[in-house]
């Protein structure tokens, strides 16, 4: 089953409210990073976790560890899920 | 005596660069600050010593040790290097997460270039390569001062490719000794935490009641030192102009390592100090147990939430391989605070500062585990 990249940025979306629910949703934007709106190292390990428990896709930390903002990860957790839907 | 200090920026780095301030006379400290140019490099360290009050006594100069030649002119490097007597390489990448080829590249790569540098030194007398007792990897029981893996896996990159840049030092021909350091969560004089690290995010997770399961046992200790106290004793280290090349010492907490118990203690006092809830004790996974936590897709069958489990999944050989490091008693110049005094000021500062978010409201995030009323 494919997804859409904006069905993944959904999904990033609300786990980050889910996790951090004090954080502005309005900003929530492809270009800003979790950090810049206020997660911890903790919440962000959480949310992608959390993501990615939902697309049933499976990253390393390492493959993550370079990626600078929420749009970064949704390419890389779509890259993940289209790889996976073959 | 002329000092070449890399990863100045750094927890420890700064932590030297405090020590080294707070005396009437200090040798000359060179730092090398990694920046895009020199204009932002000289910003980012005023800035730096701006913000932990370092003064104007230390000397910058903008370089990286991932570029050849450090980065700097030809012109550059002359004058440096007929000046320094001493390198500190504290410059690491230190992330528990890195790919191997990002932390080699820093790590291994970047302390092969200092070392080519330091072959132009003509005063240079010694070189201290700061690492980490972890290098011991997932060996366990007692490490003795200078022990390796012994055959034991590592827990991750970081150690591995530290192992493997003190190889690099030690085989270089130069006055090489090795200090490697504990786990360093903050200081002991008022809880400050320079950087957010995996070790802190097992402490939030702790005290979140996200991670209430742990491999291990309560008597299982972790060695870890207050971050002052081990730059301090690391300074009058290098007063002691006499050394042994290639020497390895321990700056560990070796017996006084604090046990799970003590630390899960620490982290219920600073929450109950500050009206937060405070979770139950943690249970104590066999190996078994933990094996299955970790391959779960439900770890939170086991009061342990997803993100926690890929923390765990990182770290938790800290906890799983117990260890007990041999320290250089030489070096432990100073009596440390007691740790049940340290850790709960680390983990105070931590909730005060909110874990390093950028916002004043705590996170309320809901606890997988049952918590305490504070």
């Amino acid at each position: 089953m494919s997804v859409s990249k904006d069905e993944v940025f959904a999904v990033v979306r609300k786990h980050l409210l889910d996790i951090c629910p004090d954080i502005d949703a309005a900003a929530i934007a492809p270009g800003v990073s979790m950090k810049d709106l206020g997660a911890s190292s903790l919440d962000m390990v959480e949310v992608v976790s959390c993501a990615m428990r939902e697309l049933a896709v499976r990253i390393s930390r390492q493959d993550l560890s370079d990626i600078k903002d929420i749009g970064g990860l949704v390419d890389r957790l779509h890259d993940a899920a289209m790889t996976k839907a073959g | 005596m002329a000092i070449l200090l890399t990863g100045a920026t750094g927890s420890f780095g700064l932590e030297l660069l405090r020590s080294w301030a707070a005396r009437r006379e200090m040798p000359d400290i060179y730092c090398l600050v990694r920046a895009p140019d020199t204009a932002r490099g000289l910003a980012r360290w005023e800035a730096f010593c701006e913000v932990h009050s370092l003064g104007r006594r230390f000397i910058p100069v903008v370089g990286d040790i991932e570029q050849t030649e450090l980065g700097l002119s030809l012109a550059s490097r002359r004058d440096l290097q007929a000046r320094i007597t001493t390198i500190v390489h504290a410059a690491a990448h230190i992330r528990f997460d890195a790919p191997y080829a990002l932390a080699h590249a820093v790590n291994v790569a970047g302390t092969a270039r200092l070392l080519d540098f330091a072959r132009g030194c003509a005063k240079l007398n010694r070189v201290c390569q700061i690492s980490t007792l972890y290098v011991a990897g997932q060996r366990m029981g007692l490490v003795p001062v200078g022990g390796g893996p012994d055959g034991a896996p590592f827990n991750n990159s970081y150690e591995q490719t530290k192992l493997e840049a003190e190889a690099v030092a030690l085989g270089s021909g130069l006055p090489v000794e090795i200090v490697r350091l504990s786990l360093m969560p903050g200081r002991q004089s008022d809880g400050h935490v320079h950087r957010y690290l995996d070790l802190h995010m097992l402490f939030e997770a702790f005290g979140r009641g996200l991670c209430s399961a742990v491999p291990g046992n309560g008597e299982t200790c972790l060695d870890m030192l207050p971050v002052d106290y081990s730059a301090a004793c690391l300074a009058a280290h290098l007063d002691e102009p006499a050394f042994t090349p290639g020497a390895i010492h321990a700056l560990a907490a070796g017996k006084q390592a604090p046990s799970l118990t003590v630390m899960y203690e620490s982290i219920a006092m600073a929450r109950s100090q500050r009206g937060l809830p405070v979770p139950p004790p943690p249970a104590f996974l066999p190996d078994a147990d933990y094996a299955a936590l970790l391959s779960s897709e439900e770890p939170e069958q086991f009061g342990v939430s997803f993100g926690t489990q890929t923390i765990l999944r990182t770290v938790g050989g800290y906890l799983a391989k117990a260890k007990t490091f041999a320290p250089s008693e030489k070096l432990l110049a100073f009596t440390p605070t007691p740790l049940a005094e340290w850790l709960p000021r680390v983990i105070g500062f931590a909730l005060d500062d909110n874990w390093g978010r950028r916002r004043n409201s705590p996170a309320r995030m809901p606890a997988v585990g049952k918590m305490h009323a504070p």
